[in-house]
Order: C-alpha cells, then structure tokens, then sequence
C-alpha cells in the first residue's frame, strides 16, 4: 500500500489522476464524500481568480490573500452541506464577495490600504510588460493604472463587484446575478451604469 | 433592432459588444445598429477604451505560501472542531441510548418553569411602588423637611427686603 501524500502535495501528485476529468461540481462532490485531493485540485484552479478578485475589491494584496483563504476555509468547512444546485464558481464567488463587501463595511484594514508602489512580503515583484520601458514611461503608465483603481474603487460595492466578474472572472449575468443575490436585469442595470461612470471617470485619459 | 439606450431592454448587447463578448449572429445585427445610431456607437468606443484601461490593471501573483498557510489553517480547524463534534456526538449518544432521559428532562424542565412562574407571580406587589416609599417615611423626616422648607421661605424674604432697601 502506497503512502498518502501530504496535503500540500497533492496538487503536484494529482492523486487518482482526476484533474482534467471532472468538471468543478463533480470535484466538490467528492470533497463531500471525503476525497481531499479533489479540495485541493479546486484550490489550484479557482486560488488566483478569487484572489484576484477579491484584490481588486479591497485593493490591497495582503488583505486579498487573507479573505481568500477564508473563502476556502468555508467550502472545505460547508464541504458535508454542499448541494450542487448552481455552478461551484458561483458558490465560490458568491462567498467570496460576501466576504469582501464585510472587509469594505468594516473598515479594519482602512489603515492597511496600500498604494501601488507596494507588494507583499513574499510575493513577487509587479513587472511592466513593456520590454524596456523609460522610466516617464512607467511612471506614465504607473499613474493611469491609479487612476483606473481609483475609479473602479469609488464604484457602489455592489457595481464594482459586478464590474470586477463580469470583465475579469467572465461570468454570465445569471451567476453575477446569483453571486449578488439580485435579478438578473439588476446586474445588467448595475454594469451599465457601473460601465457608464467609468467611461465618465476615465474619459481624460483616453 | 430596439436601441438599448432607449429602450434599456438590450443592455447586455452593449454590455457584450464593448467587453468582446458578444458573437455571431447577434453581433452582426448589434453592428448593423450601430452603424445608424451615433450614440450607441459613441457608447461602444469609450466602452472598449474603459475595457482596455481595465486590461493594464494587473493584480499581484498569489504568494507562494497560500496554499502552505490554508493547510495550515485548516489542520488547526479541523483538530478542535473535530474534538468539539466528537464531544456533543458522544453527549448525543448518551441520550438516546438512556431513552427514558430526554422524557424526564422535558418533564422537569416543564414543572420548573411553572413553579417559578407561580412564585413570580405571588411576589407581585398589588400597589405601586410610590406608595411603598410613602409608607417607609418616617414622622421626624418629614418635620426635618418641613423645617428645611421653612428656612428656604425665610432666605427667600430676607433676600426680598435687602433688595427692596438697596432700592
């Protein structure tokens, strides 16, 4: 008998050779039914998108990660009450937002909000895509993207959360709609107004 | 084609058309559309500059200890949720394997809420408060008031007539 692998090693070990095979819902199917691996090959396809969403939410990368793994922590916690009745990444988006509209409310990391010459600690270092960007180039470049997250940022929650998976995570209507708890005809109303302030906002720069 | 401006019933045309995902036949017929309505069309650019200002906003690449640091977290969960569960499992158990406990229980739980119930409601007073505190005076403390009252009544004179004087 073969040992178990550690937790952290079955991403890399794809036990059961499953990843590729089962779509998100038949995955968390099996966490329910006791199969962690299949936790963990979620967590690998789904960490950067909530990660990143819940960035853009709350602006600072630290915070980001925090939440993000407390979005996790909650479906491997719920994994026994799961019922497949939407898609997995609205469950997951839907958590996720939830969480980050409470971070917003609360206020507690006001004090941690970075600004965009910051990373953390152990993250890697944000790279320009130009090849060799001049240095007024980058700082060209380094200003349009403050003002970007500036106005994406003074969005109504709900508005920037529909704008943030809509444009980035490219989710339909029916699962923003699901995610934010509202009808569908109320997400499009949001984006479009959402879309319509950013094009007012940004207007300057274009 | 209604255009989704003024009847707002197409929203997600526009929405689509400027983030690139609106395809095939219902792109063709939005284009046509556009090539008549000068609005919608101004709408579309500054939507597909806003979608390429959007593009350039990178998010930082998740730390390479997240997975190690949730692993973590879910170990340290799992250890005292897994004791607390085991616990109110074992309590569970108790109950229904002494069947006759969770009768018993209701029934004492129902005979003490109406003794209390029955003694609260003798120790109601039958009149209000102010009179307890009426009976509770004392005869000296009220001529001890009625003397304070009367020395106010003569500070109150003597200042009247001094200033009546001084006038």
């Amino acid at each position: 008998m073969q040992p178990q692998p550690k937790r952290a090693e079955w991403v890399e070990t794809d036990v059961g050779g499953i990843a590729g095979t089962l779509d998100d819902t038949e995955l968390m199917i099996r966490v329910k039914e006791g199969h962690e691996p299949s936790f963990a090959l979620l967590l690998q396809k789904h960490r950067s998108p909530v990660v990143h969403f819940i960035y853009r939410m709350v602006q600072n990368a630290a915070v980001a990660e925090e939440l993000a793994q407390e979005v996790f922590l909650r479906v491997y916690r719920a994994r026994g009450t799961y019922e497949p009745t939407a898609k997995f990444t609205t469950w997951l988006f839907r958590i996720a937002t939830h969480l980050a509209l409470n971070s917003l409310r609360d206020g507690k990391y006001e004090r941690l909000q970075e600004t965009l010459e910051t990373t953390s600690e152990d993250s890697a270092p944000r790279q320009l895509r130009d090849a060799k960007p001049t240095v007024e180039a980058a700082m060209v470049k380094q200003a349009r993207l403050g003002e970007v997250r500036r106005a994406v940022a003074a969005l109504p929650e709900k508005q920037r959360a529909a704008v943030l998976m809509h444009k980035y995570q490219e989710m339909e209507y029916a699962q923003i709609a699901k995610a934010l708890n509202c009808s569908e005809s109320a997400v499009k109303s949001l984006l479009f107004r959402a879309y319509e302030t950013l094009r007012a906002r940004l207007a300057h720069l274009a | 084609m209604k255009c989704p401006l003024e009847s707002q019933d197409n929203l997600e045309l526009l929405l689509d058309y400027g983030t690139a995902r609106c395809t095939g036949r219902e792109a063709a017929a939005f284009a046509q559309h556009l090539a008549t309505c000068s609005a919608c069309s101004r709408a579309i650019a500054e939507q597909q500059v806003v979608c390429g200002m959007l593009d350039e906003w990178e998010a930082p690449p998740v730390s390479a200890s997240f997975t190690r640091r949730l692993y973590q977290r879910i170990e340290h969960g799992s250890g005292w949720r897994a004791r607390l569960a085991e616990s109110l499992t074992g309590a569970v158990r108790v109950l229904f394997v002494w069947r006759g406990v969770p009768i018993a229980a209701a029934a004492c739980l129902i005979i003490t809420a109406g003794i209390l119930l029955d003694q609260r409601m003798a120790t109601v007073p039958s009149h209000p408060p102010n009179a307890q505190v009426v009976e509770a005076a004392q005869p000296d403390q009220v001529v001890h008031e009625l003397d304070d009252l009367e020395m106010l009544g003569n500070f109150d004179r003597s200042v009247r007539a001094d200033g009546n004087s001084k006038l």
